[in-house]
């Protein structure tokens, strides 16, 4: 009572159109669980089922359980027993308890339901309550199976099509297991319905065929009787009269109902009764003799039925076939949902990768297209959060000017421009050059686009800048973009690459340091053991031992010497100053061992009235150390094809208008012009992998426009071969001035 | 052996021969020095050496060349050939030179045990 209040009261609160489609489908309901359909003799479809199974899964099991009281009570009245409203009581209970309240296709439990309890239940009936044989039970429960499983997968299909066209009550979605389930189920049924059928509407004729062929097996019985033959065949009940012959049988017990009473009685040859308890009666076709005889139908229907079983067998083994393949599908389909769901759950994570093993292709595809678009959108928050820490590197690094109109100013050494501010619109703007960097400024206009580094302000040196411009009008000689970068840990990078750069020097030194390391040595110690060996003599002479141990200091001071001028060449700072003759006989010294290891002749001679300029002078010492490791090199490779080949480096210095030049000429294996050119970019070698690392004339390079000269590569016209580096330095001012009033 | 061992010294380094010299004429042998190929056959022809220290790497020259040479002079008893070096670093064909020519080689700085000890093998 509580549910139907409960019920009543959802139903007040319901809107109207709700009303209208509750009440019709009560009204529906009411009407059609008034008839029934008999499809075939003793087959029977009746459409309670249909309305409570639908009641159960848009409202739940209280008001299907009302509902299955309002559309089953005629079966009550049909077939006088409430076998039927027992049995669907019992379905929908199991069906919510299989479904715990949950909504679900109930033709598959419906299925199993009858296919056990349904089952057992109806054979008990049939074989207890009604005696019948074990054939007519089975194909009436059967039958009822059928029935049912039909009517709850028209429920199922209805619903279906219901929650497709929109939501409805609890059905807002389906589930595709299930569809599969309910469809395959219900067509595999439907084919066993059918075939069930046509047996049942052919039973008649069945049955008429078979009483033919045995009121003629009869007859010829009678004959070979009367002929004295033995007589073997169905048992009947013979008489000169068709109701003498109902009599007999009738008193057998046997036969209750004769097919030739009248229509009135319950002698329907389609009914089990008949078929239990109906006997033929017929003339024999006996000749000269006027007999009846009354035949039990019992045996006759029971093998046709055993017939329609046997016959169905293929098909209940298929549909046996079809629940165990809609069970691996489900089990199937399951893994593949939770390797779906696993994969979906990792979005955002890099390098997704699908699993190999989803059952289904079409899983497998679309996850695969998910896992590509995760993949690239993970790539993508990747790259951003990258270009983020870029940024924000970049601006604590550089700081930076967008630029227009950016022209060079050559007579105040002045860069003058535009700025570009989006907060406070353009405004124009300049920056002093720095006196070394003139020269490097005026040979790049009409270059386009430049990229190059200077350093702005007239005293400092450290103030680094880059300058990124391009479109270059020739008219008003301006690039018309540019942006410049102030380099805040440039010079201390490129500090650390030349000291670096230092250091590969003095690696390939070790070998020829050593060397000259162990002279000293020796001689040290061979004077060690004659000092000793003067003590021992008698004729001790202080001279002599005086003269042994200068000789000692005099080799550790050699010793000392060379570990001071390799010390020296490998320290991160110097900011000290020598001349350049000091500088390059520094640089040779450091350089001989290697030299007279490679056996190379060197050679340093200076133009008269070279002016002694002072130059930095752990950055020069470097260029020229380079050059001559350079050189060596060369002519290293030189021997290769000529063993016994003089080889020998000049050094010169001249004077070239207001500029100093710096040439370190050798006889090596010289240079190809294009090579020339590129040999001052990073990592630019020609040399094996193990031995050169590009990066000497780069940091040459950076050295010499510090200083505000520049260095060239090209060959050494002067020998058959070999190569010439020339480095070029501007005369200081005061210099120049000197030499211009001598001329 | 009767008489004092020749001992010939090839050092382009002056105090290093020196040094040598003194040492071997302390041990009781007669020393005689040279600093460059010529002087060094030169010395050998008028004194022919029981012992030759050569280093190998003369001023402008090569050491092997300098026992090249001394072979030629066709001594006989052969003199001990001993090559010094400071490099470590010797080619494969540079060593199978100083196997041909030297009887043994010795990285400097020698200690003054391995010369007294040469000195006396040629002694006995």
């Amino acid at each position: 009572m509580r549910a139907v209040a409960k019920a009543w009261a959802a139903t007040r609160a319901m809107p109207p159109r709700e009303w209208l489609i509750r009440a019709v489908f009560v009204l529906a309901a009411i009407g059609l669980s008034m008839q029934r359909v008999v499809i075939a003799p003793g087959f029977e479809l009746y459409f309670g089922p249909f309305f409570y199974l639908i009641a159960m899964r848009i409202w739940g099991v209280r008001l299907a359980s009302l509902t299955l009281l309002c559309v089953m009570a005629p079966t009550l009245g049909w077939w006088g027993h409430p076998y039927s409203v027992l049995l669907a009581i019992g379905q929908i209970f199991v069906i919510q308890a299989i479904r715990r309240g949950r909504d679900g296709p109930v033709s598959v439990i419906t299925l199993i339901y009858f296919l056990t309890i349904g089952l057992a239940v109806g054979m008990a009936v049939m074989l207890i309550a009604y005696g019948t044989s074990i054939e007519f039970a089975l194909i009436q429960c059967l039958r009822k199976l059928l029935t049912e499983m039909l009517l709850a997968g028209a429920a199922d299909m209805a619903i279906l099509a219901i929650a497709i066209r929109r939501p409805f009550g609890r059905i807002d979605r389906i589930s595709l297991s299930e569809t599969v389930s309910v469809g395959t189920t219900l067509m595999v049924s439907v084919c066993l319905a059918l075939y069930f059928f046509s047996q049942a509407l052919n039973f008649s004729s069945d049955l008429m065929r078979e009483r033919a062929l045995l009121i003629e097996s009869i007859s010829n019985a009678q004959v070979n009787k009367h002929n004295g033959a033995a007589v073997s065949g169905p048992r009947y009940f013979a008489a000169a009269t068709a109701a003498r012959a109902r009599s007999l049988a009738l008193q057998s017990g046997q036969c209750t109902l004769f097919e030739d009473m009248q229509a009135d009685a319950p002698n329907d040859q389609r009914t089990f009764a008949f078929w239990d308890k109906g006997c033929f009666v017929s003339r024999l076709t006996v000749p000269h003799t006027d007999a009846f005889v009354a035949v039990p139908v019992r045996e006759t229907a029971r093998a046709i039925v055993r017939r329609t079983l046997w016959g169905a067998v293929p098909l209940f083994a298929l549909l046996a076939a079809t629940q165990c393949l809609l069970i691996f599908f489900r089990r199937t389909l399951a893994r593949a949902l939770a390797q779906w769901r696993a994969t979906v759950d990792r979005f955002g994570s890099e390098a997704l990768e699908v699993p190999h093993d989803i059952a289904f292709t079409e899983f497998q595809q679309a996850l695969k297209a998910f896992a590509s678009a995760n993949n690239a959108y993970a790539q993508s928050i990747h790259e951003r959060e990258q270009s983020r820490r870029m940024l924000a590197k970049l601006q604590s690094e550089v700081d930076l000017q967008m630029l227009c109109d950016v022209g060079y100013d050559w007579t105040d050494n002045i860069l003058r421009f535009t700025v570009i501010d989006p907060q406070n619109g353009p405004h124009s703007g300049s920056m002093a050059i720095h006196a070394l960097d003139r020269d490097i400024f005026i040979g790049l206009i009409y270059r386009d686009p430049v990229m190059f580094e200077f350093r702005g302000g007239t005293d400092r040196t450290d103030d680094w800048h880059m300058l990124l411009a391009q479109d270059f009008d020739t008219e008003i000689q301006q690039w018309k973009s540019a942006c410049i970068i102030r380099l805040r840990t440039a010079k201390a990078v490129r500090s650390k690459i030349q000291h670096n750069s230092r250091l590969m020097d003095l690696g390939g030194m070790a070998s020829a340091l050593g060397h000259e390391l162990r002279q000293p040595i020796f001689t040290i110690s061979l004077a060690a053991e004659n000092g000793m060996m003067l003590l021992d003599d008698a004729e001790l002479c202080r001279d002599d031992i005086r003269a042994k141990f200068t000789r000692i200091i005099e080799q550790v001071g050699r010793a000392q010497s060379i570990i001071q001028r390799t010390s020296h060449y490998s320290r991160e700072h110097d900011a000290d100053e020598v001349t350049l003759v000091r500088a390059i006989d520094n640089a040779v010294q450091f350089m001989r061992p290697l030299l007279e290891e490679h056996r190379i002749d060197i050679h340093v001679a200076q133009e008269d009235g070279v002016p002694d300029i002072l130059v930095q002078k752990v950055g020069f010492e470097q260029i020229v150390v380079n050059a001559l490791r350079n050189a060596t090199d060369a002519i290293d490779q030189m021997r290769t094809i000529e063993p016994d080949a003089i080889a020998h480096i000049a050094i010169g210095t001249i004077v070239d208008g207001d500029d100093l030049l710096v040439r370190i000429a050798d006889n090596g294996a010289g240079i190809d012009a294009q090579i020339a050119e590129e040999a001052f970019d990073a990592f630019a070698t020609t040399k094996p992998a193990n031995k050169g690392t590009g990066l000497g004339l780069f940091v040459c390079r950076q050295i010499i426009q510090e200083m505000g000269g520049s260095i060239t590569l090209g060959p050494n016209r002067l020998e058959r071969h070999g190569a010439i580096l020339t480095v070029r330095l501007p005369l200081p001012a005061a210099t120049q001035q000197r030499r211009n009033l001598s001329r | 052996m009767a008489g004092p061992i020749n001992v010939l010294i090839v050092e382009d380094d002056a105090f290093l021969r020196c040094e040598m010299a003194e040492m071997f004429v302390r041990l009781g042998a007669q020393a005689f020095q040279a600093e460059t190929i010529a002087e060094a056959v030169a010395t050998a022809s008028a004194n022919q050496p029981h012992i030759i220290f050569c280093d190998y790497k003369l001023q402008a020259e090569n050491g092997l060349d300098c026992l090249r040479h001394i072979d030629d002079l066709d001594f006989t008893p052969a003199p001990y050939k001993v090559l010094m070096t400071g490099h470590m670093e010797l080619t494969g064909s540079s060593r199978n030179d100083i196997a041909e020519l030297a009887d043994e080689l010795l990285a400097k700085p020698v200690p003054g045990m391995i010369l007294r000890k040469l000195i006396d093998a040629r002694r006995c």
